[in-house]
């Protein structure tokens, strides 16, 4: 059975990363599988690769990491929240949301800008929405996380 | 976090399922019924009018829009001159409503 989950929140202020952290360790303890962990909103924050946890507390980002590369499932980072949210991975964003109105300029001028910067942290990937919508058509089992 | 934003975030996922072909119904309940009331001016506040984007729901063949209408009566929301057409539905039709769905995405409003 596959599965699939989508988390919403901030992992700073909110339980539900380290929730679905736990399922995803829980499900695939039970053989399960896993293909998509998909972060929205201001859970992208998770692939900030400049942010570093306290050494007393759990380092998300790292635990999210080595249970995707043991596990083989993707980490998806949503490419419009990331944009919005300053998660960058040094090349232009594709930003599947259409532009709006007066804003497209900004917007254009601070993806411009952007492309120097990358501080996507490693075994994370920028994903559209279009991606999330196929897992959660594929997959079994869909999950969210708010 | 700002519910205009929680709208937006809803309606983008709901036209990119749409745009990839499955089926979408959207229900407005509780708070989220406010977002269908005409005439907001978010711009006074400096936020983006986001609710324009219910009026496109449309192009993308979401006709299945659904107001909860116990909520709809406790924020005074009357069904005529909305963002976009919206369907009134009562608590068992709204039951029947998330038994259909395979899927369902909840956006709730904090606060």
């Amino acid at each position: 059975m596959k599965f699939a989950l989508h988390i919403k929140s901030s992992p700073y202020h909110r339980q539900a990363c380290r929730t679905a952290l736990r399922f995803a360790q829980s499900l695939i303890s039970k053989e399960y599988t896993l293909s998509l962990v998909f972060f929205s909103s201001e859970a992208v924050v998770i692939a900030n690769r400049l942010a570093s946890a306290p050494q007393d507390e759990e380092d998300l980002q790292s635990q999210w990491r080595a249970l995707s590369q043991s596990e083989g499932f993707t980490l998806g980072i949503c490419s419009a929240a990331a944009v919005r949210l300053g998660v960058c991975s040094g090349r232009p964003h594709d930003v599947s949301v259409p532009k709006e109105g007066g804003r497209a300029e900004e917007a254009s001028t601070a993806q411009h800008e952007e492309v120097m910067i990358d501080n996507l942290a490693p075994g994370y990937q920028l994903a559209g929405l279009g991606e999330w919508v196929e897992a959660s058509v594929e997959c079994d089992r869909v999950l969210m996380f708010g | 976090m700002d519910a205009s934003l929680l709208l937006k975030e809803a309606l983008d996922l709901a036209m990119v399922t749409a745009a990839f072909g499955q089926s979408v119904a959207l229900l407005f309940e509780g708070k989220g019924v406010l977002q269908l009331l005409p005439d907001q001016q978010p711009e006074a506040v400096g936020v983006k009018h986001y609710a324009k984007a219910l009026q496109a729901l449309a192009l993308y063949d979401i006709n299945d829009v659904y107001l909860c209408e116990a909520s709809a009566e406790q924020y005074g929301v009357s069904s005529d001159a909305l963002m976009c057409p919206a369907k009134r539905i009562d608590l068992e039709a709204r039951l029947d409503l998330l038994h259909r769905s395979d899927l369902i995405f909840d956006y709730p409003a904090q606060g």
